[in-house]
This record gives structure tokens, C-alpha cells and sequence, in this order.
């Protein structure tokens, strides 16, 4: 997982440099944000500074799989009577970039095949060199990453900053300072102290994965080269360390004696001052050519790169926040049609993912030989009208989402029993391939304790301290639960909620104390759930049922259950034998 | 074919380098499994693997990789080995297969060769990802995300040792004997039982936590990423001490054979543990004797099996919801209590 460092244009454009420098080694960048002036400028910029004839590719998010890897060209092989290969966009990118386009919306399939080409080990790349890859990515900030797996291999995650009316940034380098840059890089060599610099600051971060430690080897390097020196000085290391391990930080160390320093001395100057431009030698000459920067500057220069939230961001990820990535990869909004078991063909084209099944596409051409035969010479005369495509059925996965009333006396209780009905769930599901989520509501919020996820450590590990007590603000826990339906059924799984509560509303959707808001809220919630189609069951655990839960159920299209002394088993069973209900009335 | 990374210049992660090396010299020991965070050197490992085996015989043209002297393929109809004139082999790597996780069934099992189909209306099969990996390793990096239906058609080659294809009319049946290797990471979901069953051994690693050793790595990658050629020719000489190790573990294997003492003591570590079935005992027994075999030992002693039966038993133990106990922890609690009497 990689955050996204917000930088000036001084360093975003240095990130272009430092890619023209050593696109394969660096392995590339993931852009965020959406389309728009400061994106040109970059990837312009960057295509400018590259050697002429240099591969730029962009690939669009429509891309087929032929087009990607390379292989069989059905039509032009049809037309043409002998087999009629095509080059994939990823093989023509050699020594070069891929620029993949909306990388957030590609599928799992394809964003797989990205990374294996990336190592050099899928055959469509494996006789060309390496290449780079440029994601852009245009999710919202608070949808799950894109790409974790891929975004690990590129060295920088960058979000570009706003242009403003008239600005113009510029790097001030030529194509011919990149090459003189490369012929520098190419015997550059990094000191082990410096590399042990490099490598106690990413473990200092918390930096997994040791392909950052490389990775910024690479751009201290690079950034060297971009200077012409013959080997990197601390402003190249204190450069890779913000960053490369900047967005991959898991956790910010408190540099010691804080208050002190700060009473002494003023803080020092964020080593990015001392870095504008970069690239221009005499001012980086005069600066000291310490090999080892200190830690805590650049702890500090890679902190105030790093977003306000995301101290906070890292605390929720070490819980929950971070499941929502639990499965490691991206969703599937465009439905994978290459996988699943085979359910019948139909009559289309082949297309992305849709593989042709040629025993039913002979099939339809055979009582046309005959005639077709008259009129070309081939040994099977198959038309375009004749193409069959295997048609197949994906089982959807399933996510249950408890929405929890943690208020008032029975919460713990309740909250204990959800818990474990949870774990349950969790631990009966491997077959089902089912994910579970926790929401609970009390006092003026709804929170999500567990985001979605389909492993029990983590569950176990969330669920550990269960907040409870407060009002009731069902309206609220029934929005949080409606929002993550809807998130969930975006990507392409289906949703299952389950709400457990005992009624009795009384906090409103705009946090007001007051039952007969509070009630009409949960009342429109509700109806909510029935407008957008979503399956869900209401748990009333009222010692002798309540008259409110059961209207919402009624307004809402819920399966009502009463369920006086909700026990683990009691819920995960009712669950269970609901689920199964809805998969059979599918 | 890109130039891999030398088996003998990864930088520790003993447990792993050990378990990949047993599954080498012995395939029966049933795959390894490989659990911890990304970047950790899992991939490098398996796939530096292909460069360290010695080559192995096969008969020239054939799909799915059959030695010369093999008892005609099971592939019946088409088998270049079975007239006996085909029959001179050439030596080639031991394959080792990467399956990505968005694979298609198409592409494990194989499918009708659609060039063929196409121009000349020829039904030729065109073999999947399980026949390039017979007599190899098959690698599934986030093996615990790989899609059910998929596991399904490995688990079923896995423990049937060949590959039948019954689609799009075609009729084959071919052998795929493969060491299954996968990677993941337990955080981001379970591994479905009856795979993990499957695996013989399974260990954890995790990112070195000193600054010297990530220094190592980096370094050694790096050299490797500017030079693979000169990286790869510089470490030859301990790859090839390594691979005769293998070769002359393999050689010792047949002449290691378990004490009655030893089978008692393996038997009694799985029921002290509880494990379920006999694959836990039988794993347990040829581990230890691939590891004595590494090690050049005469016989194979507790120690032996002490040291491999973490790995060979720690994702066998039933899990417990409520335990929260690391099953490593309870390997050795029991190896400590059985063992030492």
C-alpha cells in the first residue's frame, strides 16, 4: 500500500526527470487525480525529456487482451486465411512507457498481466526489453487503491498540485541532459553507507517490502546522474528517501526530543527548499557533500510531504481501514467475462475477455459451406456472423454487512454477540468465499468497525475493543450500511445487510436528539434500501419485539426475525439460512 | 528467456531457501507454501529455482515435457515417445510455470488451438499451463486469492498427477506431475483447507529487520538488475555447488530409510497435535529425510525431524477459532514434549 505524496511542480517534474533517467529500473509511477491541464503538462514534460523514438503508449482502459499481450488476430485471420498475429501494446512499449489510462477501473485480470510483464515473465514481453509503466489513476481518495500489488513495483505515487491560471512550470532540462544523464548513470554506483542510510530509513518507516529500498537506490542514483556527479551526495539520498519511501511510510517515528530542539534552534529548512531545482549543478555543488544526511531531517522532510490525515489513516489502517484492501486487489467493474464455469453460448463477436468457441462457430457455419464455398476457396469458409462466444458463470461473492446498535444497555451484549457471529461466519465461509463488515451506531455516529474482509485475523484483530453506549441513531447506522452496499455492489459483488438493534430511535440523520425525526429519518433510510433493490434482514433483539422495527422492515422490504436472546450461533444461523434463501430465489 | 536471479545470492530468509530446496530433492513431499508480506524475496526465490536445477531429459517436440524413457505418455494418441524413433531426448531447464491470479481455465488446462482451428478446420489441442509444468514447479504467487474454480482443476491435477480436458470437443488426457509452490499473504484472506492440505510444507517469512542484510539484498539486486550476465557468471560457482547438492541429496534419498524409531516418533508428534489424516505423518517423514539428505547425514536422526516439523505440521494443526495461539508456537510446544522424552 502506497499513499500519495503531494508535491510541488519542482519535485513532480523531478519525478519525470528521475523516469527518463531509468524508466525500467524505477519501474514507473502511479499519477493521481483526474484528467485535466497538470496531467498533460507532466506526462508532456516527460515525453520531451525522453530520447526521440523512445515508446510512449498510451493504453486505454478498453484495451482487449490481444491488443494488450499480443496473439491471434480473429478477423484479419479470418480474412485473410493464415494466421495473422498482432503485436500487444505492451511489447511495443519496450525500453519505454505504457501510459495505462483510468487504471482504476481495469480488472484483475489484466492489471495481473501488467505486473508479470513488468517482471519480464509474461511471454507477450518476454524476447523485448524492459519497460515502464505510467498508472493513471482517477479513483476517489477514499475508494481502495488501485493496483496495490503493481503500485508496489513502481518506485514513485505522486498527486500532482493544482495549476494555477497561467503558470507555467518548466524543468529546465533537454532531452540531451537525459542522455548525458544516462551514459552518467550507467556507471554510477551507490556507497554502502549511503545504502545503509537508505535502508535504516525504510525500516525506520515501517517500509515492508524491500523492492523500496531498491527502488530508492535507483533514484538516488538517478538523481546523481541528473547532476552530474559521480556518485550521489545527501541531497540525492534525502530526494529518494521523500520520494520513494515517503509513500510506502507504515509509521512516522517521533524524532527524539521534540520540544527541546524546538525551543534551541529553529526547525531546519525542508531539505525540498535546498532542492529546487535539482538538476542545475552549480548549486548543487556548493552544497556539503555529507554522504550521510540525518535521519530526523529526513524524517521530517518526508513527513511534511505526506498528506495532513494520514498518521490518522495509518492508525485506521493497522485496524480497519485497511480490509478494505484486504483482498489485496482491485475490483471488478468491468465483469470478468474469461472465468467462471461454462453456462451456454451466444451469438457475438468475440471481444475483450469473451474467448470464441469455435466448436459452436463451426457449427454454425457448416450448413453454409455449400453456398460459401462457391464464392471462396477455403478449406472451412467462416464468416463474422457465425461466431460463437462461450458464455460463463461467475459465482458473485457475497458481502454480509452487520449494521449494529451499540447503544443504550443491551450494546455490549449485542455487540459481543455480532462479534462472534462474525467470527462464525468468517471462519464457516471458506467455501462460500463470503467477506463480512461491521458497522456499529451510537451517540451522533455510525462507524465502520471492520471494513470488508474475508480474513479472521484481521476480524478478530478489529473487533477486539467494542465501543457501546450512547443514543440510538438508527438512521445513521442505516446510511453508513446503505453506502457500503452501494460501494460493495459497485464492484461487483453482491451485498447482504443485516441490521440488529431493539429500535427505540432517537438521535435524527443531522445528529439532533428527538424521536419523531429520528424516526422518520430511519423510516426514509429504509425505504432507501427497497428503492436500490438491497437484500437485508433485520434483527429485532426487543425482549418482546418492537412495534418500530418491525414497520422499518415492513417500509424497507427487510425479512423481519426476532431474535430476543441474539446469540453468536443464533445470528450466524439466521444469516446463513437467509443468504441461502436469496441465492436460491436468484 | 529473461536471465534470473542466482539461487546461491539470496540473502537469508533461511527457512524458505531450506523448504524450496527440500521440495526439490524430493517432489513427493507435496509443495511448499510460502506466507508473509510482499517484497520479501519470494518471487526471486522460486523463480531463481528454474536457474539452480539441473536440466532434465526430454523428448524433443513434446508438449508436455515426457523423459524419453518414459512407459508411453499417457497422452495416448498423439505421443511422440511411443514409436520409439523419436525417441532421442534434449536437455531442457526444469520448467517452472508462473500462473497469475486472473488466469483463465483455458489457459491451465489448455484448449483448442485456434490458429489450427481456424485455418486449416484442424482440432489440435493446445496445451495449458499444467502440461508446461509437468516434472516442474508450478508458481502461484497470492495463491490465497486465486479463484475457487481454478483451484478446483489444481488440486485435481495435483492429486491425480495428470491433466484430463474434456471441452470444445476435444478428448485428452495427459500427465501433469508439478511441485506446487504458492505465495500470499495471510492477511488478505484464507486459504481454503484442502488447499492448504495439499502443500507439504509451508513457512513463514518476513522483511529483515537489519539494516545490513537489506543492504545486502539491495546490493546483490541491484548488481544483478545492471549486470545480469556478469552477476550471474559471478555466482556460478556457488550455484553449481549447490545444485550438486541437490543432485547428490537426491542420490542419497533411496538409501535413507526411516527407523521404526523414527516413524514412532513422527506418529506421535501428529497425535500429540491432533492433525487430521495421514498426509501430516507421511510429509513429516519424507521432509525430515530430504533434509537429512541435504545435509549429507547417513541416517535420519530427531534432529532431522525437529528441524522440519514446524514447517511440515503448523498449517495442518485444526484451527481454532478462539485460540489465538501461533500454530508455529504449538508445533514446538509438542515437538518439545514428544521429542525429548
Amino acid at each position: 500500500m502506497t499513499q500519495a505524496l503531494s508535491l510541488g511542480w519542482d519535485d513532480a517534474l523531478t519525478v519525470a526527470a528521475l523516469l527518463a533517467v531509468d524508466p525500467s529500473g524505477l519501474g514507473g509511477v502511479r499519477l493521481n487525480g483526474p484528467a485535466g491541464a497538470e496531467r498533460k503538462l507532466w506526462l508532456e514534460t516527460l515525453e520531451r525529456l525522453l530520447p526521440p523514438g523512445t515508446p510512449f503508449i498510451p493504453v486505454p482502459a478498453s484495451i482487449d487482451h490481444v491488443r494488450l499481450a499480443g496473439g491471434l488476430d480473429l478477423a484479419e485471420t479470418l480474412a485473410a486465411g493464415r494466421p495473422v498475429m498482432r503485436r500487444g501494446a505492451l511489447s511495443q512499449a519496450e525500453g519505454g512507457f505504457a501510459v495505462i489510462q483510468m487504471a482504476d477501473t481495469w480488472d484483475e485480470d489484466r492489471l495481473g498481466l501488467l505486473g508479470l510483464a513488468l517482471d519480464g515473465e509474461h511471454e507477450a514481453v518476454r524476447e523485448a526489453s524492459p519497460f515502464a509503466l505510467i498508472l493513471l489513476d482517477e479513483a476517489e481518495p477514499d475508494a481502495a487503491p488501485t493496483a496495490p500489488a503493481l503500485a508496489q513495483r513502481l518506485a514513485f505515487h505522486v498527486e500532482l498540485p493544482p495549476l494555477r491560471y497561467g503558470e507555467a512550470p518548466s524543468i529546465g532540462l533537454s532531452a540531451e541532459d537525459i542522455a548525458k544523464a544516462r551514459t552518467r548513470f550507467f556507471t554510477m554506483t551507490l556507497s554502502d553507507e549511503a545504502q545503509q542510510e537508505l535502508s535504516a530509513l525504510a525500516l525506520a518507516l515501517d517500509v515492508g517490502s524491500l523492492r523500496a529500498d531498491l527502488l530508492a537506490r535507483r533514484a538516488a542514483m538517478a538523481h546523481a546522474a541528473l547532476a552530474d556527479r559521480e556518485e550521489p551526495i545527501a541531497l540525492d539520498i534525502a530526494l529518494a528517501a521523500r520520494l520513494v519511501l515517503g509513500p510506502r511510510a507504515r509509521a512516522l517515528p517521533a524524532p527524539p526530543d521534540q520540544e527541546n530542539e524546538e525551543e534551541s534552534e529553529p526547525p531546519p529548512p525542508p531539505p525540498q527548499e535546498d532542492m529546487e531545482d535539482p538538476p542545475e549543478p552549480p548549486d548543487d555543488q556548493s552544497e556539503p557533500s555529507d554522504l550521510t544526511p540525518n535521519l530526523d531531517q529526513l524524517i521530517d522532510a518526508i513527513a511534511a510531504n505526506l498528506p495532513p490525515d494520514m498518521l490518522a489513516k495509518l492508525e485506521a489502517a493497522r485496524g480497519g481501514a485497511a480490509a478494505a484492501r484486504s483482498r489485496g486487489r482491485t475490483k471488478a467493474k468491468v465483469k470478468a467475462k474469461q472465468r467462471g464455469r461454462p453456462a451456454g453460448v451466444r451469438r457475438m463477436r468475440p471481444g475483450d475477455a469473451t474467448r470464441l468457441d469455435v466448436v459452436e462457430t463451426l457449427r454454425a457455419a457448416v450448413p453454409f459451406q455449400k453456398i460459401r464455398r462457391r464464392q471462396a476457396h477455403q478449406p472451412v469458409a467462416v464468416r463474422a456472423d457465425d461466431f460463437r462466444t462461450r458464455r460463463l458463470k461467475q459465482r458473485q461473492s457475497q458481502t454480509v454487512i452487520f449494521m449494529v446498535d451499540a447503544s443504550g444497555s443491551s450494546a455490549l451484549n449485542r455487540l459481543a454477540e455480532a462479534k462472534g457471529a462474525i467470527e462464525l461466519i468468517l471462519a464457516e465461509c471458506y467455501v462460500r468465499r463470503d467477506e463480512v463488515a461491521l458497522i456499529a451506531f451510537r451517540g451522533e455516529r455510525a462507524e465502520i468497525l471492520l471494513a470488508p474482509t474475508r480474513s479472521l485475523a484481521r476480524a478478530k484483530r478489529a473487533l477486539t475493543a467494542l465501543p457501546g453506549g450512547g443514543g440510538t441513531p438508527l438512521a445513521m447506522g442505516l446510511e453508513a450500511g446503505l453506502r457500503l452496499a452501494l460501494h460493495v455492489e459497485r464492484e461487483g459483488q453482491g451485498a447482504l445487510l443485516v441490521m440488529m438493534s431493539d429500535g427505540g430511535a432517537n438521535i435524527a440523520l443531522d445528529g439532533t436528539p428527538g424521536r419523531a425525526q429520528a424516526g422518520d429519518d430511519a423510516r426514509d433510510m429504509a425505504r432507501a434500501f427497497r428503492a436500490n433493490g438491497l437484500a437485508w434482514l433485520a434483527i429485532d433483539t426487543s425482549p418482546r419485539g418492537n412495534a418500530q422495527m418491525r414497520a422499518l422492515s415492513e417500509d424497507g422490504g427487510a425479512t423481519y426475525v426476532r431474535l430476543p436472546a441474539a446469540d453468536a450461533r443464533g445470528v450466524s444461523s439466521a444469516v446463513q439460512s437467509y443468504s441461502d434463501a436469496m441465492q436460491g430465489a436468484e | 528467456m529473461a536471465q534470473v536471479f542466482p539461487f546461491s545470492a539470496l540473502v537469508g530468509q533461511d527457512d524458505m531457501v531450506r523448504a524450496i530446496m527440500m521440495a526439490a530433492v524430493d517432489p513427493r513431499i507435496g509443495g511448499v507454501l510460502i506466507l508473509g508480506d510482499r517484497g520479501t524475496g519470494k518471487s526471486t526465490a522460486v523463480r531463481a529455482l528454474a536457474g539452480l536445477l539441473p536440466k532434465m531429459k526430454v523428448i524433443e517436440g513434446c508438449p508436455y515435457n515426457c523423459p524419453p524413457d518414459a512407459p508411453l505418455g499417457l497422452c495416448a494418441a498423439d505421443c511422440l515417445g511411443k514409436s520409439g524413433k523419436q525417441a532421442n531426448g534434449k536437455m531442457m531447464p526444469v520448467p517452472v510455470v508462473d500462473l497469475p491470479l486472473g488466469v483463465s481455465e483455458d489457459r491451465v488446462v489448455g484448449a483448442l488451438d485456434l490458429e489450427a482451428a481456424l485455418t486449416s478446420g484442424k482440432k489440435r489441442f493446445e496445451p495449458g499451463l499444467l502440461a508446461r509444468a509437468h516434472r516442474g514447479f508450478l508458481y502461484i504467487d497470492e495463491v490465497n486469492l486465486l479463484e475457487d474454480h481454478i483451484v478446483d482443476l489444481l488440486l485435481d491435477a495435483a492429486a491425480s498427477g495428470e491433466t484430463i480436458v474434456e471441452r470444445e470437443g476435444l478428448s485428452v488426457r495427459h500427465p501433469s506431475r508439478f511441485v506446487l509452490i504458492g505465495s500470499g499473504n495471510p492477511e488478505e484472506g484464507e486459504l481454503r483447507p484442502q488447499m492448504l492440505d495439499r502443500f507439504g510444507l509451508a513457512v513463514d517469512v518476513s522483511t529483515p529487520k537489519d539494516v545490513a542484510s537489506r543492504v545486502e539484498v539491495v546490493r546483490r539486486r541491484d548488481a544483478f538488475e545492471r549486470d545480469p550476465a556478469g552477476f550471474i557468471k559471478s555466482w556460478a560457482r556457488k550455484d553449481s555447488a549447490l545444485r550438486t547438492k541437490i543432485t547428490k541429496a537426491r542420490d542419497r534419498l533411496e538409501r535413507l530409510e526411516p527407523s521404526d524409531e523414527m516413524l514412532g516418533a513422527a506418529a506421535a508428534l501428529c497425535i500429540e497435535l491432533g492433525t487430521d489424516g495421514l498426509r501430516g505423518e507421511l510429509t513429516l517423514m519424507k521432509a525430515a529425510r530430504a533434509y537429512a539428505a541435504l545435509e549429507g547425514a547417513d541416517e535420519i536422526t530427531i534432529m532431522h525431524l525437529k528441524a522440519i516439523a514446524p514447517s511440515a505440521l503448523g498449517h495442518r494443526l485444526r484451527r481454532d477459532p478462539l485460540d489465538d495461539t501461533g500454530s508455529g508456537a504449538r508445533v514446538e510446544r509438542a515437538v518439545d514434549k514428544v521429542l525429548a522424552a
